[in-house]
């Protein structure tokens, strides 16, 4: 009986050995490069999240618009902020399009903060594939608490955010500056579930944003909220004005709109799908067609709404390059100012 | 309402429900089984499978992998001293001092049944609360927060036993080490040393194997023998440890409270309650009992508190539609995916719906209860195999726990250091447990008393339900001692000195 456990325990192992290094098929001359290959997508966050999904809804539908159809898998590599996954995928990873990461606007922000050297890899030179991106967040105040805003002797909006690093922070920021508003931003936060606790209680958070139109709709259903403005216009939340109108005639120009361009822009490429720098050029168009013929198909759409977002608008490859470099090329001038205005908040020491 | 609770019913116990609730609880019962593997991963492999069975059964799949997520926990922690989750630890604290006292069935036996009893209350108590818990949830803020991991922090005098000051200082270094990571309202880099992996903070799964489960191991390999120090037959003391429940009916009863009235805080609960649970039921023992050398009231009160906490952690999802975990975010996913809207409606038009959820949470309890309770007689062997049959099968849990938590192998280094402070702590007669509570509680408390400074600078000291928790951890903290010298005086406390030396 033992020696049958042995000799089974033993042949487990060796197959497992087997399987997991055995060469490759060797490829049918002519066939497709990806036919009998395996594409790896890193998910720079944990399972679960928006990331996460976007990558998994893709992982169903990709593999079928790419010719030789190859197998998809995922692997979750969370860590700060995403760091981790972005650095060995720019340092250690193959070229050869056989693995591609799922990033986020995390990485964009964590570039911009600290620049490419101290991070270890730099988005600018990423092979995108194409990116998606999700409705622009919506500015909530508390119900019947807009006068405040404007008022410099009332006491200030207590502005709610995790560690103010979120893009909608820009409207707080640039409000203050140009609009004069009355805030003062407290983060600490640990995401968006405790934010709206803390402002469906009373004495604590007052203005906070979200682009979900789940949580938007219910916190205005319940009357707690009213709209401010948006970043961008919201079809499902017409009549709003977006920070930009706000802004009217005393909309800044050069460097200060410069930097609000730049610090918004990361909201544009929200999820994207790269592959290493290096990867040939063939294969990448290979992989932005299918990623185009992907999007385009309505069980794609069906999934997305279902999973993701309800609405969602998709950039393919030369589109997403460009925005990430509008976002990340921006002159010293443009990142001291953003500092400054987050200095003047308290978000950052001064 | 009781049209809607027995529509919720009916709709649960149809015969394809009921398949895919017990497929639910074999799922979530093996994750608990396992430390480090929550039930995180599976209710996420288990998303695209409940958006095809429709609202019920995307209830049944997801509230049943939810509901047992530590149910098996108990088993792992009461046998081998190895916490399953950060809610576990405290049943560590006397359940395997029973197990090495030979009683490893009886705790069990008590730790299950509670679990299901406390899990029955909590629901019961869920459904009768419900009008009352929205506003509830909206009149607390951070300061109460921060008081109540106060209250948890306060059950540093329980745990230190002889040396308070030791256990003190225990506590400050567990704080110390869940600094490190980025400040969450700064971005500042605190203890990273430059390295990112560090930017995250460290997982509460390493403290907790490293500084219990590991020395054990150590000295069980270095002692020989067999964890459990007296022998008795395989099983023995199961049917004492139900009865031990039913006996302690009023205790059961306050630690569900506990876990009701402080789990459903988003983040919070869990691990508070059931420190609180253990410190109250210490202090209600009036100095009585084997507290330190294996106490079931110790086993039974946190168990009873975790089960119920688990029915709270819904509150804010059923009223206001806020996942209060990342478990309840996923079930979230996928409820909004078959039509069920989170939220106001939950306790309006969709009441059939709570009623599923909250049903679904009973009858999964009670299949995972019933299920581990037929597999204590067979695992309880473990306390009885001989220590080179038991150490690697400890270690190798202990090593995929820590790896399976993150899949890094810095982990396995960071478990190793953990293991190592862990192991002279025993060695010097460092009281272990008030460590891993502050780094429990550390995160929340300083995010609380931050949130709770900058928005009501000093005032919030002066809100009244901060007063009304600052007097229970005075009631709480101070009875202890209080009872202990009265019963020292007695000569009722026997010498705990050289039990704990043996323990610690």
């Amino acid at each position: 009986m033992k020696k049958l456990l042995y000799v089974l325990l033993s042949a487990i192992l060796v197959s497992s050995v087997i399987v997991v290094y055995a060469p490759e098929a060797a490829p049918t001359p002519g066939a497709p490069y990806y036919q009998g290959k395996r594409i790896k997508i890193v998910v720079a966050s944990s399972p679960g999240g928006g990331t996460d999904m976007c990558a998994r809804v893709a992982a169903k539908f990709f593999s079928k618009y790419i010719p030789g159809n190859p197998q998809m898998v995922i692997y979750n590599q969370p860590g700060a902020g995403g760091q981790i996954a972005h650095k060995i995928f720019y340092n250690k990873t193959k070229p050869d399009g056989l693995t591609l990461l799922q990033g986020s606007t995390s990485a964009v922000r964590l570039q911009m903060k600290k620049g490419p050297e101290a991070i270890e890899y730099d988005l600018t030179k990423y092979k995108f594939i194409g990116n998606i991106v999700r409705e622009q967040s919506v500015l909530l105040i508390k119900k019947g608490q807009k006068a405040r805003l404007t008022d410099p002797s009332a006491k200030p909006i207590q502005v709610g955010t995790k560690a103010g690093e979120e893009v909608w922070l820009a409207m707080i920021l640039w409000g203050k500056e140009f609009l004069g508003w009355n805030v003062e931003v407290v983060p600490g936060y640990g995401g968006s579930s405790e934010l709206e606790m803390a402002f469906r209680r009373p004495g604590e958070v007052e203005m906070y944003a979200s682009s979900n139109a789940y949580i938007l709709n219910r916190m205005l259903e319940d009357g707690v909220a009213e709209i401010v403005c948006s970043i961008g216009k919201r079809s499902d939340f017409p009549g709003n004005p977006t920070f930009e109108e706000m802004l009217g005639d005393k909309k800044p120009t050069g460097i200060p709109w410069r930097a609000w361009k730049s610090w918004n822009g990361a909201d544009l490429v929200d999820k994207f799908l790269a592959a290493p720098p290096g990867t040939p050029d063939d294969r990448v168009a290979i992989l932005r067609e299918a990623f185009t013929k992907m999007s385009q198909r309505p069980e794609f759409d069906e999934l997305m709404k279902q999973r993701v977002s309800k609405s969602y608008a998709v950039h393919i490859g030369q589109e997403t390059d460009d925005i990430m470099k509008g976002v990340l090329i921006v002159s010293q001038a443009v990142l001291d100012y953003i500092k400054e205005l987050q200095r003047k908040a308290g978000i950052i020491a001064k | 309402m009781w049209e809607a609770s027995l529509s919720g019913l009916e709709s649960i116990l149809r015969p394809d429900m009921f398949c895919i609730i017990f497929i639910g609880v074999i799922l979530g019962t093996i994750c608990s089984l396992l430390p480090g593997v929550g039930s995180t991963a599976m209710l996420t492999m288990a998303i695209p499978f409940a958006v095809v069975l429709g609202p019920y059964g995307a209830i049944a799949l997801m509230m049943s992998i939810n509901a047992v997520s530590s149910s098996g926990g108990t088993i792992t922690a009461v046998l081998t001293g190895i916490p399953g989750h950060s809610s576990g630890i405290a049943t560590i604290i006397e359940g395997y001092p029973m197990t090495k006292r030979g009683m490893g069935a009886r705790a069990i036996g008590a730790g299950l049944t509670a679990s299901m009893v406390g899990g029955l209350i909590g629901a019961v108590a869920l459904t009768a609360s419900l009008p009352i818990f929205r506003p509830l949830v909206e009149a607390l803020g951070a300061p109460e927060y921060f008081m109540f991991t106060m209250w948890g922090i306060s059950m540093i005098v329980m745990l230190s036993g002889k040396a308070p000051l030791k256990g003190a200082l225990a506590a400050v270094l567990g704080i110390y080490i869940m600094m490190v990571g980025l400040d969450t309202k700064s971005g500042a880099e605190r203890w990273v040393f430059g390295e990112p992996y560090l930017w995250d903070g460290i997982e509460i799964i390493l403290p907790a194997l490293g500084i219990f489960a590991v020395p054990e191991a150590i000295n069980f390999a270095v002692k020989g023998g067999s964890i459990a120090e007296q022998r008795l037959s395989y099983g023995a003391g199961l049917l004492d440890g139900i009865k031990d429940v039913f006996r302690n009916w009023f205790l059961v009863i306050r630690a569900s409270l506990v876990g009701i009235w402080v789990g459903f805080i988003p983040g919070l609960g869990g691990p508070i309650a059931s420190w609180v649970a253990l410190g109250d039921a210490r202090a209600s023992s009036r100095g009585k009992g084997d507290w330190d050398r294996g106490e079931v009231r110790g086993v039974i009160a946190p168990e009873a508190t975790n089960n119920a906490t688990e029915g709270s952690t819904m509150i804010p999802t059923l009223c206001f539609g806020i996942p209060g975990s990342t478990s309840a975010a996923l079930c979230i996913i996928a409820f909004l995916a078959v039509g069920i809207l989170p939220g106001p409606e939950m306790l309006r038009g969709q009441l059939h719906f709570t009623f599923a959820i909250i049903w679904t949470l009973v009858i999964a309890q009670l299949i995972a209860g019933l299920l581990c309770l037929s597999l204590v007689r067979p695992i309880s062997q473990v306390a009885f195999l001989p220590h080179h049959s038991v150490v690697p099968l400890i270690i190798v849990l202990v090593f995929l726990g820590a790896f399976s938590s993150n899949y890094r192998l810095a982990d396995i280094l960071l478990l190793l250091i953990f293991s190592t402070v862990g192991f002279f702590m025993r060695r010097f007669n460092w009281p272990r447990a008030p460590l891993l509570l502050g780094a429990v509680l550390a995160p929340i408390m300083e995010k609380y008393l931050w949130l709770s400074h900058a928005h009501y600078g000093a005032t919030w000291l002066v809100r009244p339900w901060v007063i009304v928790i600052f007097c229970l951890i005075v009631f709480t903290a101070g009875l202890i001692p209080l009872w202990e010298l009265r019963q020292k005086k007695k000569g009722v406390v026997r010498e705990k000195d050289e039990v704990l030396k043996s323990q610690t």
